[in-house]
């Protein structure tokens, strides 16, 4: 009995030994945060649950007030987000409803060209083959690319000003539905005039961009 | 006649001040249990307005992703056709 009283009064108030002491201190932090931690949990715990609905009856008038609140903000922030989010989506589907109208439009010009040019296709130079583009042309900045120019050293690019030859442009032009075609024509266009010495160009033919 | 007339303008104020209540205004001499059904009907129609604008828009969206994918179609078709005329532009001409 003396010797549980003995002990009792070493470990409770006995100058503390480093060793052991580093241990019962190192336990009684860990426990501390412990305790913190798991006070942490069921308050975030009882917030959750408040916000679900549920366990209100400790709640009193003001923390319901307060709640609703909270819950009101959400929900018209979660509101607007979506509206604006299928806004978002109607608004692009009608740009792009609009710059493959006008695509279209104008492939449908283009094909129409040909077929009402009929004998001179066949035998025509570069150069006879960009005026009559050009004079069918409409005068519009649907920014279609111009495979023939009716400029002797068969440039390439598009009418606008501004344009330079590239497959991918920012902004709403034709390439961004037709790159491929872009390139291919280009290369091909390339061959071609080299190979049938097209037009009046000059031995290089050279296209800017 | 006088009797009309003072029967319209009553009917007149009654709708005036009941457009007011529901924009919030004149609360004051109204009973809770007519606050209560007035936040009643005031919900529900906000759910009938919400409602229908959701609708609006999906409708509005689903019309037009359905003519984007037609036109992306009618684009496919016109680019082959083009691409093949202007390869024959390039083997025939000149």
């Amino acid at each position: 009995m003396l010797k549980t009283l003995e002990r009792y009064q070493k470990c409770n108030y006995g100058a503390p030994e480093p060793n052991v002491s580093a241990r019962e201190a190192l336990e009684l932090s860990t426990q501390q945060e412990y305790l913190k931690l798991k006070g942490r949990y069921e308050s975030l715990q009882r917030t959750q649950r408040n916000l679900l609905g549920e366990d209100l009856g400790p709640l009193s008038s003001k923390d319901l007030e307060s709640l609703e609140r909270q819950l009101d903000m959400s929900l018209k922030q979660i509101r607007s987000t979506r509206t604006q989010y299928m806004l978002d989506q109607l608004n692009d589907l009608q740009h792009k409803e609009h710059m493959l109208t006008a695509a279209n439009k104008s492939l449908k010009e283009r094909l129409m060209e040909g077929y009402q040019i009929n004998s001179l296709q066949l035998s025509l130079s570069a150069e006879d083959v960009g005026f009559a583009r050009q004079q069918a042309q409409p005068q519009g900045n649907d920014g279609f690319f111009h495979p023939l120019e009716c400029e002797p050293t068969l440039q390439m690019g598009y009418h606008q000003p501004d344009s330079t030859i590239t497959v991918v442009t920012a902004g709403p032009s034709m390439t961004a539905y037709m790159p491929g075609l872009f390139m291919r024509i280009h290369g091909e266009k390339l061959a071609g005039a080299t190979l049938l010495g097209v037009g009046n160009n000059e031995p290089g033919a050279t296209s800017h961009g | 006649m006088q009797e009309h007339l003072r029967k319209l303008n009553d009917v007149n104020h009654k709708l005036r001040k009941e457009i007011r209540q529901r924009r919030g205004e004149d609360l004051d001499d109204l009973s809770i249990d007519h606050l209560r059904d007035l936040e009643q009907h005031m919900t529900e129609s906000l759910n009938d307005v919400r409602g229908r604008k959701y609708h609006v828009i999906k409708t509005q969206n689903d019309t037009c992703r359905k003519k984007v994918k037609n036109l992306e179609e009618r684009h496919g078709n016109l680019l082959m056709e083009y691409e093949a005329k202007l390869e024959d532009q390039i083997w025939f001409s000149g």
